[in-house]
């Protein structure tokens, strides 16, 4: 598994666009800011929701109101980026492949996501429900709350995973341990960092 | 009722205060916003004619 | 309701002052002198424990830089949903002073942890922030923005919304956003510069 991603990753590199991307001047800081400050759209967000799902933010709108009504711009805020995501992993994609720091990051990310879908699932069944008079209160019934909070935790770690990519302590060229050298994709005598 | 109609004139006074100070607040924010990114982009401009001519 | 010290007009007289003294330093010698009289407090700040703390580990440096991250996202949220409703742009149907009120709190809260995780980022490369113009800019932005809602946003929407000027509002709303915008563009600068 570990040879199949550092192959695709290695075939990505010998892309121009690729190499151009990461070696201009500004192109790579301007996709790399924008994917920062999308953050405080999506993330921005995705946060009141939870927080007002945990009864901590914007109390007295209902809670339904705010999930449905942020919902728009903050997968506005997601498809930036997700695409200033992927383009970040374009510019250097057999380090970002291999760093396990954005292994972890996409790990989490998938775990945030089925989170978020189980979550509007909940949201949408207790809605239904016939006591659900839920949406004035100051917390959401209890399943909701464990939903925010576990999207809270699982967002708060993405940040600072996502943070952490920078830093090549586990880096395949700095030669880790075996262990974190798996978990990395290091791959025996590449060539390519 | 006089009470009444001289703090209502008190209310709107104050208001208007509050207007004018915000929109005097508002438009110098607003100019030195224009002004610093428009410079900003010039100077990143510059740059990207030296470095790629 | 007694009118102020300067009359009936005391706070747009205060806020012209205001910018008028900020011209003023901003164009004199005093701006200088005063940036050279900062130097010896920033090179005490890198000798502080969050000095130390942020140079030596550049793991916990990285978390409190998430974290500030994690606070301008919160904060960048109620700024938006904020603003979006005096711009009814969003959550039309409910009461402006509601939406208002309800925003502050998370506003409030994360500045407060953006500043403190700033000081701690600060403290870790003051000397090299310290010849940053960006940073300097950052912190002429984050000030203003600081004085903007609690000087002037806050005093105005406590007023009956049906006597504001609904096109105020909208300048108003739309002042903060660029202002908060600055804050967050001119940090991620810092992150490329020096």
């Amino acid at each position: 598994m570990n040879q199949l991603i550092y192959n695709f990753a290695v075939w990505l590199d010998t892309h121009t666009w690729s190499t151009q991307l990461h070696e201009s001047f500004y192109m790579y800081n301007w996709v790399e800011s924008t994917h920062v400050l999308a953050l405080m759209v999506s993330l921005g967000m995705l946060f009141l929701i939870d927080l007002r799902m945990l009864g901590l933010a914007l109390p007295g709108i209902p809670a339904t109101t705010i999930a449905h009504r942020l919902n728009r711009p903050m997968f506005i805020g997601f498809s930036v980026m997700i695409l200033t995501g992927l383009l970040l992993f374009y510019a250097i994609p057999v380090r970002s492949s291999q760093s396990l720091w954005f292994r972890i990051k996409v790990v989490l990310l998938v775990a945030a996501a089925v989170n978020a879908w189980l979550f509007h699932r909940r949201m949408k069944h207790a809605s239904s429900n016939a006591a659900g008079n839920w949406d004035r209160a100051i917390k959401a019934p209890r399943r909701l709350q464990m939903g925010a909070a576990l999207s809270l935790c699982f967002w708060v770690l993405i940040v600072i995973c996502g943070r952490l990519i920078a830093y090549d302590w586990f880096d395949c060229r700095s030669e880790p341990s075996a262990i974190i050298a798996t978990l990395a994709g290091c791959v025996a005598d590449q060539t390519q960092f | 009722m006089k009470e009444t109609t001289t703090s209502a004139n008190t209310d709107a006074r104050t208001s208007k205060d509050a207007q004018i100070a915000a929109v005097l607040a508002s438009t110098v924010v607003a100019l030195g916003f224009v002004v610093y990114w428009a410079i900003q982009i010039q100077a990143v401009r510059e740059m990207l004619a030296l470095a790629y001519g | 309701m007694s009118t102020g010290v300067l009359g009936s007009y005391t706070r747009s007289i205060a806020v012209a002052l205001v910018i008028g003294l900020g011209l003023v330093f901003a164009f004199s010698d005093a701006r200088i002198d005063t940036w050279f009289a900062l130097l010896p407090i920033f090179e005490w700040m890198e000798t502080t424990p969050f000095g130390v703390i942020g140079q030596t580990w550049g793991a916990a440096f990285a978390v409190v830089e998430a974290i500030h991250l994690l606070a301008m996202a919160v904060l960048g949220g109620s700024v938006l949903v904020s603003d979006g409703r005096l711009l009814s742009l969003v959550f039309t149907d409910v009461p402006l002073r509601q939406v208002q009120d309800a925003c502050h709190r998370p506003f409030v809260w994360s500045l407060l942890l953006i500043i403190l995780t700033g000081v701690f980022m600060a403290c870790g490369v003051a000397i090299k922030i310290y010849y940053l113009d960006v940073f300097w800019y950052k912190m002429l932005a984050l000030s203003v923005g600081v004085a903007f809602v609690f000087f002037v946003r806050r005093p105005l929407l406590r007023h009956d919304i049906e006597h504001l000027n609904p096109q105020v509002l909208r300048l108003v709303a739309v002042a903060s956003l660029m202002i908060w915008f600055s804050v967050a563009a001119t940090g991620r600068w810092i992150g490329y510069s020096g």
